[in-house]
């Protein structure tokens, strides 16, 4: 399963493909507080980096993964942890 | 036939269809280049397909099309209508070849001629047309040639690692625009993952639209985003790589100079004044090592968003590559009144030095100092996504060591501090770039005992106490940097992909029929628990059989709906027919036609949507022939001279609802009257007061027309009534809308699947028959004496409704069951001799159907009747029950 819900935080796991974007796009309106924990993602479809680029979530735990955390994380940054 | 031709047949079909929608595309907006470039993709794979299988005339045909078409591409042909009638019909060609070679395998005696006549059409033109082929002023082609255009969105620094490494390694410099499709992930494209395994990418930036929709209009399955991408590599690597997506991407080599210009603010004039005073004389002589040194020293001092700060960046990676022409370049903008305008790139200003520059500099010479030979590759490692780890992993050791060496040299009190400084910066980039974090958490306290020791003996130990217990730890990050940005390493190769592949349908229907067959088996086992229970007296078992029951019930049901999901198509598959249909229809009758579809996206069970395909069909014929007028007709009625027709799907509650509207002249509704009248349908009387909404019914009358003539398109009289029968026969139902002179709407409403149907379980003569749940109003039990009879017909008042009762068992002929076991025992719980009446719904109406006594619904695969039997029409279907007993379930329009 890699979207894990919880109350406040979001985690995404793995391999997350196209399917899981609508279900995230969800969340994130339902919860625009809500937090990602995006440690364990090792890649995510495009739809789903769009949909995070488009909504720019608070980011709780940085991408292992060093493609998603250089490359990607910049990205989708809200801008009030894109200091930190 | 072999699985290859097979594949190939099934594949054609598919491109045929998304060309053939591409072509309408184009027809409307003539140059777009996603049509464009869906139509020549989609005729290029059948080709190369073609060839596989020696079908010449068809591989030569496709051949000049696809011709045609990349001469559209390159602006030099406009398609006009004429361009897209020769284009379909040559996807008709193959679409006929391809039903031929399904049959006979093989191309039908006269395709070489057939070939032969579409590939004159398509190089002269109907009518020797002289701008069939003409080409276009060049000037309309310079799309293709822009250069790109967001160079200046990379920033500086980026831009300077980059140039470095592309002069260090002697790299080709790429830049590449990429911006997908917005509907490539329905094709199954990834294109970060494209991206991410693009292995000679070194710098990436995504953009999205300026401002994304904040509501429901987002849509996270259209793909809005682009990506720029600089890459040290060879074009055609990268070529190769992008192949797939090639329409989508454009890759343009870039010189170093196109790259090499500072940008940022000015604002440090001042303190760049002693710096720039002595530059004319370093230049003057060559002397870059005190250039560089006092460059490093300067660019120490500003901040990196300053204009100076990138010009001196730049000037000292001018210095370590021996680029002379540059050095002049960004020396004159740190001299304002020399400068014109910063951000013109170095060659452009400087074009004279730029003969004599490079190679008169020695390397060696421009680098005396170890430190600062390896800086410029080094400035930022982390933002150089190098390809190779130990390479990175040298390069940190020579940095380091170089550090420990400036630090080492003797140094006079007030310069002692910058050093320092300096250091821990690039050490830190260092460690950034190993992933190294405890050690760069520790850096503060090193700068700290640096400073106060006023040695580089700190340091020292510091490096060494990072190799020791630290080395391990250093050297895994560098290597998983490694394997993550090396494709093909064990990494890549492991990590999952979205897959999807092609399975026959007939193995899906078999798999969904199976499911229902093991939903319907698994209701044997409640039977089971009560035999077990009853007829054996085993409790126990019993039990366990219920426990059971229940996680095999569950998984089932969860197959069912795993079943059910494949099966669920998009409308689309129904949809996309129509844009053909009406473009050809409305060109042959003369009308002007607009279709728009809606809801495409509304998923219903494959097997309804096969049933909703031609009724769809019907009707929109019908809306074209009968309903739109011609251009000349509308604009007298004061409507605009294009017509609409518009296609909506959605769904509503359990039933995928498709409703057709055009705006047309509306139903006739006298001519209907009088026609109904002429075949006898109707009477006289009904002739002139049969309501409207009543005689819009009549068009579903079987043969009925208001055309006088039968057309090529429709007036022969199957029509509406075809429409209905079918619609109705799978449970759906058919409305019909009209005003006369606005339009007519018709709505089909269907069942979303029909594998597994709910029934009432009723009993009549101690039988068990089944009425479909969708027909049940309701179940009431009534006193028996509170049947009145009324002339030959039974009735009951119901909440002060009448409803006209019928016996199942006299309209089944079997044998009136008075008086059994099972009626005494329902007697016994009233006061009253009670009657069971199941209320049920027909043609609109409540009709009350007598029965002995009533069962549980269920669930069950209704089978329609075979054989033989097919002409009993009281019957729906059978059905098997879990005990094992055949269900007949009633045909209530039928037996009513």
């Amino acid at each position: 399963m890699p979207i894990v819900k919880k109350k406040t935080v979001l985690q995404l796991e793995g391999h997350c493909t196209v399917e899981e974007a609508e279900d995230l796009l969800q969340w994130l309106d339902a919860n625009p507080r809500g937090r990602l924990n995006l440690r364990a993602c090792t890649h995510c479809h495009t739809a789903i980096i769009q949909v995070l680029m488009a909504r720019r979530p608070l980011v709780s735990a940085e991408p292992d993964d060093p493609f998603l955390r250089r490359q990607i994380l910049p990205l989708i940054r809200h801008a009030e942890d894109q200091a930190s | 036939m072999n699985a290859l031709m097979e594949q190939f047949i099934q594949e054609t079909r598919e491109l045929m269809e998304d060309a053939a929608q591409g072509l309408l595309t184009l027809e409307k907006t003539p140059q777009d280049p996603d049509a464009l470039g869906r139509v020549f993709r989609a005729l290029h794979s059948t080709k190369g397909a073609s060839g596989l299988f020696d079908l010449d005339p068809m591989t030569n045909m496709i051949h000049l099309a696809e011709d045609l078409l990349d001469r559209a591409r390159d602006d030099q042909v406009v398609l006009t209508p004429e361009h897209v009638d020769v284009l379909l019909d040559v996807l008709d060609q193959v679409s006929h070849w391809i039903d031929a070679l399904e049959t006979d395998e093989s191309l039908p005696a006269d395709a070489e001629a057939r070939s032969r006549e579409l590939q004159e059409r398509l190089q002269d033109g109907p009518s020797g047309d002289a701008a069939w082929g003409a080409e276009l002023p060049q000037a309309e082609s310079a799309s293709a040639q822009a250069a790109v255009d967001w160079l200046e969105t990379v920033p500086d620094r980026d831009r300077r690692a980059l140039v470095a490494a592309a002069l260090a390694e002697n790299r080709d410099l790429l830049a590449i625009s990429y911006t997908p499709e917005p509907g490539c992930f329905f094709v199954g494209d990834d294109p970060i993952l494209t991206v991410r395994d693009y292995r000679d990418l070194h710098w990436l930036d995504v953009r999205g639209p300026e401002q994304w929709e904040t509501d429901e209009a987002f849509d996270p399955f259209s793909c809005q985003l682009e990506f720029r991408i600089l890459a040290l590599g060879s074009a055609d690597e990268a070529t190769a790589h992008f192949d797939y997506v090639s329409e989508q991407v454009r890759i343009e080599s870039l010189s170093t100079d196109s790259l090499a210009f500072a940008a940022g603010q000015r604002g440090a004039e001042s303190l760049c004044e002693p710096f720039t005073e002595q530059l004319p004389g370093w230049l003057a002589d060559d002397r870059m090592d005190d250039l560089d040194r006092a460059a490093t020293r300067l660019q120490d001092m500003l901040s990196p968003e300053l204009l100076e700060s990138s010009a001196v960046g730049w000037l000292r990676l001018a210095v370590a590559h021996g680029r002379r022409d540059w050095l002049q370049h960004f020396a004159a903008i740190l001299q304002p009144d020399l400068t014109t305008d910063a951000s013109v790139p170095a060659a452009a200003v400087a074009p004279t030095t730029a003969a004599d520059g490079g190679t008169t500099v020695p390397k060696a010479a421009a680098a005396p100092v170890p430190a600062t030979e390896e800086e410029p590759a080094g400035t930022d490692p982390v933002l150089l996504l190098s390809n190779q780890g130990e390479r990175a992993a040298e390069l940190v050791a020579a940095l380091q060591q170089a550090q420990q060496q400036m630090l080492n040299l003797p140094a006079e009190s007030g310069v002692w501090p910058q050093r320092v400084r300096s250091a821990i910066r690039v050490i830190a980039c260092c460690l950034r770039a190993m992933d190294d974090r405890p050690a760069l958490e520790a850096l503060p306290e090193l700068e700290q005992r640096l400073l106060e020791a006023r040695s580089g003996k700190p340091l020292t130990a510091f490096l060494q106490q990072a190799d020791n217990p630290a080395r391990p730890a250093e050297a895994a990050p560098s290597g998983d940097d490694d394997t993550d940005d090396a494709p093909g390493s064990a990494a890549a190769a492991v990590m999952p992909r979205t897959k999807s592949f092609r399975v026959d349908a007939a193995n899906v229907d078999l798999l969904g029929d199976l499911v229902g067959e093991l939903v319907v088996a698994k209701n044997s086992f409640p039977y089971l628990a009560q035999r077990a229970e009853h007829d054996f007296g085993v409790r126990e078992l019993a039990r366990l059989l219920k426990e059971q029951f229940s996680v095999i019930s569950r998984i089932a049901q969860d197959m069912q709906g795993a079943v059910m999901n494949i099966q669920m198509l998009p409308v689309q598959q129904v949809f996309q027919r129509f844009p053909r249909l009406v473009r050809d229809l409305a060109r042959r009758l003369g009308k002007d036609v607009e279709l728009t579809l809606s809801g495409e996206q509304t998923e219903a069970d494959k097997t309804v949507l096969e049933v909703l395909a031609e009724p769809l069909t019907h009707m929109v014929r019908n809306s074209l022939d009968h309903g739109l007028e011609t251009p000349e007709e509308r604009a007298a009625a004061g409507k605009p001279a294009t017509g609409t027709l518009a296609l909506r799907a959605r769904h509503e509650g359990e039933q995928v609802v498709v409703e057709l509207e055009d705006d047309g002249r509306g139903l006739d509704l006298d001519a209907i009257r009088r026609k109904a009248y002429q075949r006898g349908l109707i009477s006289e009387q009904d002739l002139e007061s049969m309501p409207d909404q009543e005689a819009m019914q009549l068009i579903f009358a079987p043969g009925f027309s208001t055309r006088e003539a039968v057309s090529e398109t429709s007036g022969r009289g199957v029509g509406m009534d075809v429409v209905r029968s079918t619609v109705v026969q799978h449970g759906g139902q058919v409305t019909l809308d009209s005003t006369a002179g606005q339009g007519t709407r018709v709505r089909l409403a269907m069942p979303m699947t029909m594998a597994v149907s709910y029934v009432m379980g009723v009993e009549a003569n101690g039988q068990l028959f089944g009425v479909s749940m969708d027909n049940v109003v309701e179940t009431v039990r009534v006193p028996t004496s509170s049947i009145q009879q009324v002339k030959q017909q039974e009735a009951i008042v119901l909440r002060d409704k009448t409803i006209p009762l019928r016996r199942l068992h006299t309209l089944l002929r079997l044998d009136a069951a008075d008086g059994n076991e099972r009626q005494q025992a329902i007697d016994a719980m009233y006061d009253t001799p009670q009657t069971a009446i199941l209320v049920v719904r027909h043609q609109g109406e409540h009709v009350g159907l007598v029965v002995d006594d009533f069962q549980e619904g269920l669930d069950v695969i209704v089978k329609p009747l075979d054989g033989v039997l097919t002409a009993i029409r009281a019957y729906a279907g059978t059905a098997l029950l879990g005990d094992g007993r055949v269900l007949l379930v009633l045909n209530l329009k039928e037996l009513l």
